[in-house]
C-alpha cells in the first residue's frame, strides 16, 4: 500500500494528550471503570451558534479534526475519511427518549440529524469547504483502519495527494449501564492504571477521537508514517501469524527490527490469549500498552496511532506506556518501527505498522 | 487498460418483491409497492404510505434459511436474503473458498429491533443479551459475513443515503486494486419508528404517494429493502462460469459542503458528482441512455438534481425516480437503484417514474412516463444524494 506519511496529528482523549506535541503528560487515572474525554475549551474551535446544538461526541470529533487542520492552514485536504463505532451516540439515545416522552408526535429534528454516522463529515466538509471525496466507516473495530485503507488507496489510484483521516467515539452513562449488564465491563472497580495487570473478566470502558493528515508525497523533515494495515476479521492464531509474516515481508523487516509492539491488551480474561500469541510471536520485544489510558472502544487503535506517531517522531517513550509487572527491555537507541496490535472482542483484529521516515 | 470490473450477480428484497425477477414484474406493469403499515408498530402506521415488505422477521429468517432466529435483526434477515439470491446468480457456492469480501451498508443498523426492547433493556439487560449488539451497524454485516462465510474485507459504510452507492464504488476500487477478487456490496435498511419521526420531524414526508419531479411534490415516501450485487473482474467470473452481467465503468463520490441537510438548489453538488463519474467512465453525455435519478420527492432533492441534470446534459437522456415504487429505502437505496439500473441495461427497458403531472416550472423537465422495452441501454446512470452533502453517482455499462 502507499505509505500515508503523516503531517499533522491532534488527539481528544480521557489524557490531556490535545495540543500535546511530545507525550510529557499528567497522567489521569480513575477508578469507576470509565474514562471520559478532558474536554478542551470548544469555544476556539466552534462558533457559537454551533455549539449550543453539538453533542459531546460531535464537539469533542468536530474540535480534533479542525485543531488537526489548523496545523497546516495552507492544506485544504482532497478528502475526508472518519470511522466510528457508535457514532453519536447521545443523540441516538435522545431521539429514542423523545420518540417515546412525545408519543412520536411534535419531536425536533436536531438529534435524529445529528445521529447519522456521517454528520461529523458533513460537518467538517462544510465548515471548512472540503468538497471531496467523503466516505464514513461504521464497523466496530475497523472502523478506523478502514478510514486509513481507503486514504491508502485513494493515494494510490486518484493520486490525490493529502486526506485527513480519523475517528470519533464517546460513551454515555446509559449506554455504559447497558453494556455493564451485558458483561463488557469489570465487576469490581479497578483504578484504570491497574488496567494492563488485571486478569478478571471485563475491561473499562473509554472514548475518544484523533484526526491525522496525511500526506501521499514524504515531507522533506524526518515524520511518522503509517506503513501498513491489516484487518483481521474473526482471525485464528494462525491468521494472525500469517498476517503478521506478511506485514514483515512486504516491508523487508525481521522480527527484531520491530522496536515495540504497542498492544491492545485491555485487561479482560477473554482475551488474554490472543494479545499472548502476539507477544510471543515476537519473542523479547518490548511491548507497549495504551487501553489503561484511553478504555476499551471501537476506534481505540486511532489513539494507539497518535502515541506510536509521537514516539517515533520525538524518540521520547513514556515510563506510563510500559507494564511495571514485565521485564523492561533496554531501549533501542533509535525507534523506527512500531507495529500496533488489537484485538477488538475477538471479532475485529487489527495490526497497523508504523515507521519513521528520515 | 486496466481490467475490466464487471457485475457477475444481483439480488433484492423490496415491497415489489424478493428477487430481481418479481422488483422486475412490478415495475415494468407500473405497480408500486406502497401500503400502510402492518408489521410496524408506530402511530403512524396510516398517516402515510410506506414500502414495508408484508413479512414479519420470522418469516424472512426463515425464507433466508436461517434456522435459529437469535439476535438476528430484521436488517440482517432482509441483507442475508438479498445476498443469497446474488451468491446464486454469480454462481458462488456456500462453502467457497474464495478471496470475497463484504461492504455492507446500513443508516440505522439494528434499529428496528432495538426501539422495540430499548426501554425494556434499559430496565432489565440481562433478558436482551442476544441484541447487546445490534445498536450498531456492524451487527448485522457480522450476521451476514458469517452466514456466507466472508472474511477477507468485512466493512460497514453509513453515509445517510449514498450509504449503499459508497459501498459498490468501495467494492469497485478493493477489486480493481487486488485486496479481494470478489466484493459483495450493498445495503440494508428496515422500517424503525426511529427513522419514520426523524424523517416526520424534518417534515419531509408526503401523506400522499410521493411525486418526484413532479411540481406538486411534497416529499417522500419511506421504504425498506435491501439489494446486493456482486463485483469481480471478468477473468476471476470466469473461473466459475458465472455471467457477466454488466460492467461497473465510472463513479464518483463527491461531498457538495453546502448544507448539513439540504442540496444546493442550483444543483452543484449534483452536477460536480455526475459529471466526475462519466470523466471516470470516459463517457460523453451522450453516451447515457437513462439515469436512475435520486428523485426523493422532497421539494429541495428534485430542484436540485433537476438543475444539475439540465445543466450537465444538454439533451436529457430518459430519467426516472423508482422511489415512486418503492419508497426511500435510505441507506439500501443505491444498491437497489443500481439493481434496477443493470436490468435496464439487460432488459433493454426503461422503468416509469410514477405520479408524476405537472413539470416544475423552472425546469420544466419530464421524467419517463411509462415503462418501455427495445430500446438502446448502452450507459446508466444512478445517483444518491445524502444528508450531509453525501452525493455519489454509479454508471453500469453494457458488456
Amino acid at each position: 500500500m502507499s505509505p500515508l506519511y503523516i503531517l499533522a496529528s491532534s488527539c481528544i482523549s480521557p489524557q490531556p494528550s490535545f495540543l500535546c506535541d511530545d507525550l510529557r503528560m499528567d497522567i489521569r487515572c480513575t477508578e469507576n471503570n470509565m474514562l471520559h474525554c478532558l474536554e478542551p475549551d470548544f469555544k476556539n474551535y466552534i462558533n457559537p451558534v454551533q455549539i449550543r446544538r453539538m453533542s459531546r461526541a460531535l464537539k469533542i470529533g468536530y474540535a480534533t479534526a479542525i485543531s488537526c487542520l489548523n496545523q497546516n492552514p495552507e492544506i485544504v485536504p482532497e478528502a475526508i475519511l472518519i470511522g466510528t463505532g457508535k457514532g453519536c451516540l447521545e443523540d441516538t439515545e435522545h431521539f429514542l427518549h423523545s420518540i417515546k416522552e412525545y408519543n412520536e408526535t411534535a419531536l425536533n429534528a436536531t438529534h435524529f440529524i445529528h445521529s447519522t454516522y456521517n454528520q461529523l463529515n458533513g460537518m467538517i466538509a462544510l465548515n471548512k469547504k472540503i468538497s471531496s471525496y467523503n466516505m464514513t466507516f461504521v464497523h466496530r473495530g475497523f472502523s478506523f483502519e478502514h478510514s486509513l485503507m481507503d486514504a491508502a488507496l485513494l493515494f494510490e489510484e486518484d493520486k490525490i495527494d493529502t486526506a485527513l483521516a480519523g475517528s470519533f467515539d464517546e460513551m454515555t452513562l446509559e449506554h455504559f449501564t447497558v453494556k455493564k449488564h451485558w458483561g463488557y465491563w469489570k465487576k469490581e472497580d479497578i483504578r484504570s492504571l491497574d488496567l494492563i495487570s488485571s486478569h478478571t473478566d471485563g475491561t473499562i470502558s473509554g472514548e475518544g477521537s484523533a484526526f491525522y493528515m496525511l500526506s501521499r508525497l514524504k515531507p522533506e523533515h524526518p515524520v511518522a508514517a503509517i506503513k501498513h494495515i491489516a484487518p483481521l476479521y474473526r482471525p485464528s492464531n494462525d491468521d494472525i501469524a500469517e498476517a503478521v509474516d506478511n506485514i514483515l515481508q512486504i516491508h523487508s523487516l525481521k522480527k527484531e527490527d520491530i522496536d515495540f509492539v504497542l498492544s491492545g491488551k485491555n485487561g479482560d480474561a477473554k482475551y488474554e490469549t490472543s494479545y499472548q500469541h502476539v507477544g510471543q510471536l515476537f519473542g523479547n520485544t518490548q511491548k507497549l500498552y495504551f487501553k489503561h489510558l484511553c478504555g476499551e472502544y471501537d476506534t481505540a487503535t486511532s489513539f494507539a496511532c497518535w502515541l506510536a506517531s509521537k514516539i517515533l517522531t520525538t524518540q521520547f517513550v513514556p515510563d506510563y506506556l510500559f507494564d511495571t509487572t514485565e521485564t523492561k527491555q533496554a531501549i533501542p537507541k533509535k525507534v523506527r518501527h512500531i507495529l500496533i496490535y488489537n484485538n477488538y472482542f475477538d471479532l475485529n483484529q487489527s495490526l497497523i505498522l508504523l515507521s519513521l521516515e528520515e | 487498460m486496466a481490467a475490466r470490473i464487471i457485475v457477475s450477480g444481483m439480488g433484492i428484497l423490496t415491497s415489489l418483491g424478493k428477487g430481481v425477477e418479481a422488483n422486475h414484474h412490478k415495475l415494468s406493469n407500473a405497480i408500486h409497492g406502497l401500503s400502510s403499515l402492518d408489521f410496524l408498530s408506530t402511530n403512524h402506521s396510516h398517516s402515510f404510505p410506506f414500502g414495508e415488505i408484508k413479512k414479519d422477521t420470522r418469516e424472512l429468517l426463515e425464507d433466508a434459511a436461517i434456522s435459529t432466529n437469535k439476535g438476528f435483526s430484521r436488517t440482517a434477515a432482509l441483507g442475508i436474503s438479498a445476498v443469497r439470491e446474488a451468491f446464486m446468480q454469480a454462481r458462488i457456492p456456500l462453502d467457497h473458498q474464495l478471496k470475497i469480501g463484504l461492504i455492507n451498508a446500513t443508516s440505522v443498523g439494528g434499529m428496528c429491533e432495538v426501539e422495540k426492547y430499548y426501554f425494556d433493556i434499559l430496565k432489565t439487560p440481562d433478558l436482551f443479551a442476544e441484541y447487546s449488539d445490534t445498536i450498531d451497524c456492524a451487527d448485522c454485516t457480522h450476521r451476514i459475513a458469517d452466514h456466507f462465510h466472508i472474511k477477507h474485507f468485512v466493512t460497514t459504510i453509513s453515509t445517510a443515503c449514498s450509504s449503499s452507492a459508497n459501498a459498490i464504488m468501495l467494492g469497485a476500487r478493493l477489486v480493481n486494486q487486488g485486496t479481494i477478487d470478489i466484493a459483495v456490496c450493498g445495503g440494508t435498511d428496515a422500517l424503525t419508528r426511529f427513522t419514520i419521526n426523524g424523517f416526520n420531524a424534518l417534515k419531509n414526508i408526503d401523506k400522499n404517494h410521493c411525486r418526484p419531479f413532479d411540481a406538486d411534490r411534497n416529499g417522500l415516501n419511506l421504504g425498506e429493502g435491501a439489494a446486493y450485487i456482486i463485483i469481480e473482474k471478468e477473468s476471476t467470473c470466469a473461473l466459475r462460469s458465472a455471467e457477466p452481467l454488466a460492467q461497473i465503468s465510472g463513479y464518483c463520490n463527491y461531498n457538495e459542503a453546502f448544507h448539513p441537510t439540504a442540496p444546493n438548489p442550483e444543483g452543484q453538488g449534483a452536477y460536480e458528482v455526475m459529471h466526475r463519474a462519466l470523466a471516470k467512465a470516459n463517457l460523453t453525455i451522450d453516451d447515457i441512455d437513462y439515469i436512475n435519478a435520486h428523485g426523493t420527492a422532497t421539494l429541495t432533492n428534485d430542484e436540485s438534481e433537476s438543475n444539475a441534470m439540465k445543466r450537465l446534459f444538454i439533451k436529457l437522456p430518459r430519467f426516472s425516480s423508482t422511489k415512486s415504487f418503492t419508497g426511500h429505502t435510505l441507506a439500501a437505496a443505491g444498491a437497489v437503484e443500481a439493481v434496477f439500473s443493470i436490468n435496464a441495461i439487460l432488459k433493454r427497458c426503461v422503468y416509469a417514474n410514477l405520479n408524476f403531472k405537472t413539470p416544475m416550472p423552472g425546469t420544466l423537465l419530464i421524467p419517463q412516463l411509462r415503462y418501455e422495452e427495445n430500446i438502446r441501454m448502452q450507459h446508466v446512470m444512478s445517483n444518491s444524494f445524502a444528508f450531509g452533502g453525501n452525493n455519489a453517482s454509479l454508471i453500469f455499462s453494457k458488456l
